[in-house]
């Protein structure tokens, strides 16, 4: 039972990813090329190999996380990754961008550009958490037994 | 077998597993349609039908950026004037700070009835802070009509339509079913292009 509260950290903040990897894939990645050159950091072949890959990693990092397969290699590629999009954000705030809606998860799911800043936070904490400690429940702790 | 053999494997599984299942979800939930000509359409459109470049907007005249494309195209189709062909099609966006994105969209589509919807698609990308900030929008599009010489009867009887609301959100869910999920969305050649830096580049490269 004392494990409960780190499983549902890991659940929570593995779903975040697989749903923002999930929300991009199932659109054409011209979608998430506009939102990556809305926040005016990457351009050209880079932001169209960003729109492209990314939601890839978002989804099959969070599904390792959420299995708990190399799961804090994994909490610790997304730890990156949320620190990259975090600053972007607060960069996107600071220099007063057009920006009205993140589209971080697509357009479907789509928030102010300052609560998106909350939540990034709150997920940056908890991959910060689960980058440190040992996952329970995991593949990794089934794979270590047998 | 080691654990790292084993733990490798069992990543690899993951991942195939991963690739599996967005591809089913593409083949569910994914974009459908195809990008069809609309003939029908023909007042929204400008240019040669027979043009080498066929340009298809989705747009909504409350967003900013579709007020910067604008100029852009127009820039565009003076440069290449049998070139280019181009269609405007709706796709309002239904929230809180586009809220008369659907009833732009409905005066415009009236105002093409009347063969002024390039007149009016200009005006109301010109005056879009004007109007966004009405508290009776109905009275400023009738003056900017009034303006345009629309017979305000006939645009009057045609924004009552039920038929013309239900045309507008009709070709945003054809949109949808594309894959369209924002403003402006350009498919150039049929090819999708999102947003005004990639608009740019594709321009660029026509």
């Amino acid at each position: 039972m004392k494990n409960s509260p780190a499983l549902l950290v890991r659940l929570a903040a593995a779903s975040a990813f697989l749903v923002s990897g999930w929300l991009k894939l199932m659109q054409p990645h011209e979608n998430f090329l506009a939102v990556i050159q809305s926040f005016e950091i990457v351009h050209g072949p880079v932001a169209d190999l960003a729109s492209r890959t990314l939601p890839w990693a978002e989804f099959t990092l969070g599904m390792m996380l959420f299995l708990g397969l190399w799961s804090r290699a994994a909490a610790a590629v997304l730890l990156g990754f949320s620190t990259l999009f975090l600053g972007a954000l607060l960069s996107a705030v600071l220099r007063h961008l057009p920006i009205d809606r993140c589209g971080c998860f697509g357009e479907e799911v789509s928030l102010p550009l300052k609560q998106m800043i909350a939540v990034d936070c709150g997920l940056w904490l908890a991959l910060a958490y689960l980058a440190l400690k040992p996952a329970p429940f995991s593949l990794d702790r089934f794979l270590e037994k047998t | 077998m080691t654990l790292l053999t084993r733990k490798l494997t069992a990543a690899c599984v993951v991942a195939a597993a991963c690739v599996a299942l967005v591809t089913g979800g593409r083949a569910l939930f994914g974009p459908g349609g195809r990008l069809a000509a609309d003939r029908g359409i023909a007042a929204r459109s400008k240019g040669d039908p027979k043009a080498r470049v066929w340009i298809v907007e989705y747009l909504d005249f409350q967003c900013l950026a579709c007020s910067q494309a604008g100029p852009l195209l127009r820039e565009y189709m003076e440069k290449h004037p049998s070139e280019v062909y181009l269609q405007a099609r709706f796709y309002p966006l239904i929230r809180t700070d586009h809220r008369y994105g659907v009833k732009s969209a409905i005066y415009a589509d009236c105002a093409a009835v009347q063969g002024k919807f390039w007149p009016f698609h200009d005006l109301l990308f010109e005056k879009q802070a004007e109007w966004s900030a009405s508290e009776d929008p109905d009275a400023v599009f009738h003056g900017y009509a009034r303006g345009l010489g629309i017979d305000e009867r006939r645009l009057s009887a045609c924004v009552d339509d039920p038929a013309i609301k239900k045309q507008v959100l009709g070709e945003k869910a054809e949109a949808m079913d594309l894959g369209v999920r924002s403003t402006p969305t350009f498919f150039i050649n049929g090819r999708m292009v999102v947003g005004l830096e990639s608009l740019e580049d594709e321009l660029r490269e026509k």
